[in-house]
């Protein structure tokens, strides 16, 4: 499976197209930042406000943010029309 | 809500805009193919791209809908803004290749590509009909939505019921003259009102009610538990609905259809990459509305809640007058978001009842079905005949409309997911019965739950149960079947489908 981001030199019929789903390095950042987009760190724990909103509030919409700036960099880096797309 | 006579006048003037982009629709159509009338001819460029996939993923659910069910869970809504992003990345997990396949097979449904790949007829049909009832079920949520924005923006001047009737008839005339080129032209106005009118929403409520440190004060006073930090069981549904919108969402038939629609793969990936960002502000501007819809009005009942937006906005317009017009731009845009959703969905299940029922039926195949171009307003009418007569009976809230299909809907996952993975010709490749044992599995869990009155388990949606049960069943088929036959060497060089690729 290749990682480089290069576009191949030579297209061919077996030439294996860059996907973001192909990288399990990507997939598993992808599923890590997700998972701490809910709020668990805080579960049960008394409410703590900061600047005005709870704190809980600012550490899953920062994770949302990073999320987002992921799926962004999945689509810049990792999403190349070449090939058939099939390893 | 504010002026009878202005609110009027700019209904009135966003009719005949979208009527006049109908007919420019119509006139833009080169020929009357099922190609043109469901995809439009695959011409859609970046902005027009981005504006129908924007105004079509915002719904009336997100603006009614997501408020209300802010109001009814409390901050800890904003899991809604991750799993509108989540929704993005979701595409990420079949989208790159499912347009390369869609150029080649001309694919015009989403069940076409599980056709071409799987040649299995029971998975086709059994495909056809989840898009088909998850289209229905969405469809007659919009026309809820509608039936209740309507009633909210006039404050009831004009009911329910006419408000239901009234966008039926809209929608469908301007479906009918320019198929999908009218319908992403007004989704790109809509779009473009909707963008105006979140931004219009923020300003307006931080001028009159506060910051939102200040509507959290408030919150804290008339309802602490809605700011509390979130419990694990919470976090779990927070989790379950990531996965459900991530891996359900991607599979809208009218989203699939608009990235069969897209010009160029350049094109397809900008729009996804501000559609990854949008939800930071759109979202949570709507997650806002609910937040001070409580701090408002604590004490609404279930039904109630929906229309904690109208309630909100015309709060804005009692304590400011001078907010009215501003306001009236926000109450379109609402109506601009379930109108945009509700006819893209209202085409999609008009194509799906063309393509993957009435042609396979007949037998029709390749330009045969074009002779089925004419059907497809029958199929619109018929559609909005039925599903309007239930929209005048309304019984459940929008949230629980949107979950019962979303349960259904995410046991097709595997399918494009794992089935985009391989060549057909690859032995490492998910066959139709891999395929259809997941979805059986997937579909018993998940409807059996759902039967059994069981919404949630310790925070996790059946939907989901059932998805995981369905991958590992398709998972165990495949490495069942590959260590028990012997298989030919994968030879990429072969094309496994000449006649597709012909075309």
């Amino acid at each position: 499976m290749p990682r480089s981001t290069k576009p191949p030199e030579a297209p061919s019929a077996a030439v294996v197209s860059e996907e973001p789903r192909r990288h399990r390095g990507f997939l598993a950042l992808l599923a890590l930042v997700a998972l701490l987009t809910a709020p668990l760190p805080f579960a049960g724990a008394p409410l703590v406000l900061a600047w005005g909103l709870p704190l809980w509030l600012w550490w899953s919409l920062g994770m949302t943010a990073l999320l987002s700036a992921v799926t962004v960099w999945g689509i810049v880096r990792l999403w190349r029309d070449d090939g058939d797309g099939y390893p | 809500m504010g002026n009878p006579q202005l609110v009027l006048l700019a209904g009135g003037l966003y009719v005949v805009l979208l009527l006049t982009l109908g007919l420019l629709g119509r006139r833009a159509q080169p020929a009357r193919t099922l190609s043109e009338h469901f995809l439009a001819g695959r011409s859609l460029g970046f902005l027009v791209l981005l504006l129908t996939l924007f105004a079509t993923q915002y719904s009336g659910n997100s603006l009614s809908g997501f408020p209300g069910k802010t109001y009814r869970s409390g901050l800890s809504y904003i899991m809604s803004v991750t799993f509108m992003i989540g929704i993005v990345s979701g595409y990420l997990l079949f989208v790159p290749q499912l347009f390369r396949e869609a150029r080649r097979g001309r694919y015009l449904t989403p069940t076409d590509y599980l056709t071409d790949r799987f040649r299995s007829p029971f998975l086709s049909y059994t495909s056809a009909v989840i898009f088909a009832v998850t289209l229905c079920n969405f469809l007659l949520a919009q026309l809820m939505a509608l039936g209740h924005a309507v009633a909210g923006l006039t404050d009831g001047r004009v009911p329910y019921a006419a408000g239901v009737l009234g966008g039926m008839v809209v929608i469908f005339v301007y479906e009918w003259l320019g198929g999908l080129r009218a319908v992403a032209w007004t989704d790109a106005l809509q779009g473009l009102i909707l963008m105006v009118g979140l931004a219009l929403v923020v300003g307006l409520l931080m001028l009159e009610v506060g910051t939102p440190a200040a509507v959290v004060a408030q919150i804290l006073e008339v309802a602490p538990e809605k700011a509390a930090n979130p419990s694990l069981q919470i976090c779990l549904t927070w989790l379950s609905s990531f996965l459900l919108l991530g891996l359900g969402a991607p599979l809208y038939p009218q989203a699939i259809q608009r990235i069969y629609a897209a010009r160029r793969l350049v094109e397809l990936r900008k729009a996804l990459m501000v559609m990854a960002v949008m939800p930071l502000f759109a979202i949570t501007t709507v997650v806002f509305v609910g937040a001070v819809g409580i701090a408002l009005f604590p004490n609404l009942d279930g039904v109630g809640s929906d229309q904690v937006t109208f309630r909100v906005l015309a709060y804005l317009v009692d304590v400011r007058p001078a907010a009215a017009l501003p306001v009236l731009l926000v109450m379109m845009a609402v109506l601009a978001a379930i109108m945009s959703t509700a006819d893209s969905a209202l085409l999609s299940l008009s194509s799906i009842l063309t393509k993957d029922f009435a042609a396979r039926i007949l037998g029709y195949e390749g330009s045969q079905a074009e002779r089925l171009t004419r059907l497809a307003p029958i199929f619109s009418l018929a559609v909005l005949a039925g599903l309007g007569s239930l929209a005048l009976q309304p019984r459940f809230t929008l949230w629980r409309l949107l979950e019962i299909k979303f349960e259904v809907l995410i046991q097709l996952s595997p399918a494009f997911v794992l089935g985009t993975l391989h060549h057909r010709g690859d032995r490492r490749a998910f066959a139709a019965r891999d395929m259809t044992l997941g979805l059986v599995a997937g579909l018993v869990v998940a409807l059996s739950a759902y039967a059994a009155g069981i919404r949630s388990l310790g925070g996790i949606h059946p939907g989901v149960l059932g998805v995981m049960v369905n991958y590992a069943a398709v998972l165990a088929s495949r490495g069942l079947r590959l260590r028990g036959q012997g298989h030919p060497p994968y030879d990429p060089t072969v094309d496994p489908n000449p006649t597709a690729a012909a075309t």
